[in-house]
């Protein structure tokens, strides 16, 4: 479990005069869902696209499944699985012609697999992939990069066009997948839902950089909403570490807080007087309280 | 600044208006300016045949201007914004109309002709212009005008030579009210169902009102019974060639599998250019109507690869992350692509080799250097057409760089060939001589053709293995 399967130190990627990722550090374990949060326009594509060598950094170092990402060698891609934003299937090729040419590339193509996935999510085997609607297209590529049992599966925001019962089947695979030996997978993705149901790590980017990685119960100890009650007035800045958001109206103030601790509950009862609630956040609400800093 | 500032601004801030528009005005000026004082029949011919080249180019330029409109007016921007329509469209008509009434009017002045003729030429211009705003697939409408000149005008055995030079006295002396009147009534009426469509598409998605119109669109490739042969003969292909991979992993072989046609299609078309052009041979009796069948017809198969390398070069992110090395899969990626473009080439080949057969018999028909000077020039357009697909079709804005690149390219080429064999052959002899300035002129296109092609091909694979994927 110590393995990194994927491993950025000091990335920078710069498009004109915007730094994408600044700086950015990462550490991904092997046999871990990690789910990646941002908002539009964070770096998550771009993260992603450097992991798997198809950008290159202005600066750092990429190391994915041991070796650099820029230049993966054939035995390591064979270890990896992508699925990009915006399919790229051939549209001229049926479906069932385009499944046996990507099989043809790997040694460890499982038919059953795709077979089994195939008439699972509908995929219309005898339709050319130019006709595909964007949902079915998007399972189609999901079907291929599961395909050879990938070590490290790659999803930029593998759910946006699937339908309900689609995302939880394909929640399920992620799952199996993780839970079939040490397998990964990092996906990016706006559905927090989703991520709270599969990912057991988060990565948060914001302004280039990773805000928080970890699992998502650390993430959801550290981050919570306090509501304040005081006998007093209570001043309009609440001097606080890790303060997100706070709203004070007279004697109750609301205070979201990153470093929330039993000690940081006791130091607000000493300090002001007042009771403290303490109110658990769902990943959304995290995100957001992150995201209106 | 008023809104029609502001609109005229979108068109001073492309630098592809600029290049255009001073290569077409130093041209019009440059031609314009040749010597009146030639003798009668000659000064005509001249001047028709710089109305000829200035109409071609404004027609590029016309081209571009078109595609520049159509992004306008088909943006959601031009259906939700009021008082959209007034100032975009009464610029599209003032900057058009500088291209086709004013720069030809001032032509004229200057080279002392009657002005309408100018006009009139220049009105095809216009006219294309509209069709394109209208249907862009009229974008291939350019090829015709560099073909219909060729056609009356050039030695093809439609028109005979004193009534080419005939008609040549009768347009630019200004004797043709006619012609003129319906060039330049067709010219206006075309801005009228211009406007009528510029209203209507603002209606239409942005995938149908973009400058991809050109690019097959997906949804194309359908299951559709009128064309289920085709389609088979594709599907069979891809199996019988999946099938011949068996257990090889990643090799040139197994990216080469997707192909948007099959041997049989070609072959096909092949067999259509040869038939064609044995009609018209046939019809009008001479070689040349039926040799500029071939060469357009073998000319337009050059650009068969396109339609899978179009898709392909743009999924380059996919092709990637097959198992090989970055270096490994370009290679066998552009070995793929070249692969297509070697039986393209080949096809074009045999249509060459079949069709000279046939015109062998003609007297004087000087057919070995006939064909090697055909075989030479296709080659060498090959090798072009593969460097300049690799370095552009990546690119979002594509066509208006493949369009300029390759003619480009080619002109250019085309000019050196010839001044380099002018100065081997100074002086004709007779037509033996012709021949060989000819073949001379012909092996110098090709190989600067092919070295242009081939140091784009290599300068553009040293920028994929840098590139970024999307």
């Amino acid at each position: 479990m110590n393995q990194v399967i994927l491993a950025m130190q000091a990335v920078s990627k710069i498009y004109g005069y915007r730094p994408v990722l600044d700086r950015l550090s990462l550490e991904i374990p092997a046999g871990t869902v990690v789910g990646l949060l941002g908002k539009n326009g964070a770096g998550k594509t771009t993260l992603l696209r450097c992991a798997l060598g198809l950008a290159k950094p202005d600066h750092g170092t990429v190391t994915t499944l041991g070796e650099a990402a820029w230049n993966l060698s054939a035995s390591a891609k064979q270890q990896l699985g992508y699925v990009p934003q915006s399919p790229q299937l051939y549209p001229w090729m049926k479906v069932r012609h385009i499944i046996s040419y990507t099989g043809s590339f790997y040694f460890r193509w499982n038919p059953a697999l795709v077979d089994r996935l195939t008439a699972e999510w509908d995929i219309p085997l005898e339709r050319r992939a130019g006709n595909l609607s964007v949902g079915e297209a998007q399972k189609l590529a999901l079907v291929l990069a599961l395909g050879h049992e990938p070590e490290l599966l790659v999803l930029d925001e593998p759910v946006a066009s699937l339908d309900p019962s689609a995302r939880r089947e394909f929640l399920k695979v992620v799952l199996d997948i993780a839970a079939a030996g040490n397998r990964s997978v990092i996906f990016s993705t706006h559905i927090t839902s989703d991520l709270e149901r599969v990912a057991d790590r988060v990565a948060i980017l914001q302004q280039g950089k990773i805000s928080f990685f970890g699992e998502l119960g650390d993430l959801k100890d550290q981050i919570k909403r306090l509501r304040l009650t005081s006998p007093n007035v209570l001043p309009e800045r609440l001097e606080l570490p890790g303060i997100l958001r706070q709203r004070t109206e007279g004697k109750n103030a609301l205070v979201t807080t990153r470093c929330h601790s039993p000690e940081l509950v006791d130091q607000i009862e000493s300090q002001w007087q007042a009771s403290v609630e303490v109110q658990d956040l769902n990943l959304e609400e995290i995100f957001l309280e992150l995201h209106d800093e | 600044m008023s809104s029609y500032l502001h609109v005229l601004n979108t068109y001073f801030g492309r630098w592809r208006f600029w290049i255009f528009g001073g290569f077409y005005v130093l041209m019009a000026w440059l031609t314009s300016g040749i010597n009146r004082e030639r003798s009668p029949g000659i000064r005509e011919w001249d001047a028709l045949g710089f109305i000829v080249f200035s109409t071609i180019i404004a027609s590029l330029f016309m081209a571009f201007l078109a595609l520049h409109v159509r992004r306008q007016f088909g943006s959601p921007q031009a259906h939700v914004m009021p008082g959209f329509f007034a100032p975009h469209f009464a610029v599209f008509v003032a900057v058009s109309s500088v291209i086709w009434i004013v720069i030809p009017w001032l032509m004229a002045e200057r080279s002392q002709w009657p002005a309408l003729p100018f006009v009139s030429a220049h009105a095809c211009a216009a006219i294309l212009l509209c069709l394109i705003v209208i249907w862009p697939r009229a974008l291939v409408l350019l090829l015709g005008m560099f073909l219909g000149p060729v056609l009356i005008f050039g030695n093809v055995g439609l028109f005979s030579r004193a009534a080419q030079i005939r008609f040549a006295q009768g347009f630019v002396e200004g004797e043709f009210g006619g012609v003129y009147f319906v060039l330049i009534a067709l010219a206006l009426a075309a801005y009228v169902c211009a406007a009528w469509r510029l209203r209507r598409l603002s209606d239409l998605s942005a995938a149908t009102s973009d400058d991809f119109s050109l690019e097959i669109k997906n949804e194309a490739y359908t299951n559709r019974a009128s064309f289920g042969i085709l389609q088979d003969w594709r599907d069979q292909t891809t199996e019988s060639r999946l099938a011949a991979i068996g257990p090889t992993r990643d090799s040139v072989r197994l990216r080469w599998v997707p192909s948007a046609t099959s041997i049989p299609e070609i072959a096909i078309l092949g067999v259509l250019i040869v038939a064609l052009g044995l009609a018209v041979w046939y019809f009008v009796g001479e070689s040349g109507a039926a040799v500029l069948v071939f060469t357009v017809g073998t000319a337009a198969m050059v650009f068969g690869p396109l339609s899978t390398w179009r898709f392909r070069l743009n999924a380059l992110a996919t092709e990637v992350m097959r198992p090989a090395t970055r270096r490994q899969a370009f290679r066998r990626v552009v070995m793929a692509m070249a692969l297509d473009f070697l039986i393209w080439g080949v096809a074009a080949t045999l249509v060459v080799a079949c069709s000279y057969l046939f015109l062998i018999g003609e007297r004087g028909f000087f057919y070995r250097s006939a064909i090697l000077i055909h075989l030479m020039a296709l080659w060498g357009a090959i090798v072009l057409i593969f460097g300049v697909t690799l370095a552009t079709l990546r690119f979002r804005y594509w066509v208006p760089l493949f369009l300029g690149l390759v003619p480009g390219i080619m002109v250019a080429c085309l000019l050196g060939a010839v001044m380099l064999a002018t100065l081997t052959y100074p002086v004709s002899r007779g037509r033996r001589d012709d021949v060989r300035y000819g073949t001379l002129a012909a092996l110098n296109f090709a190989l600067s053709c092919s070295a242009v092609g081939l140091l784009l091909s290599r300068y553009s694979y040293r920028k994929l293995l840098e590139a970024d994927l999307q």
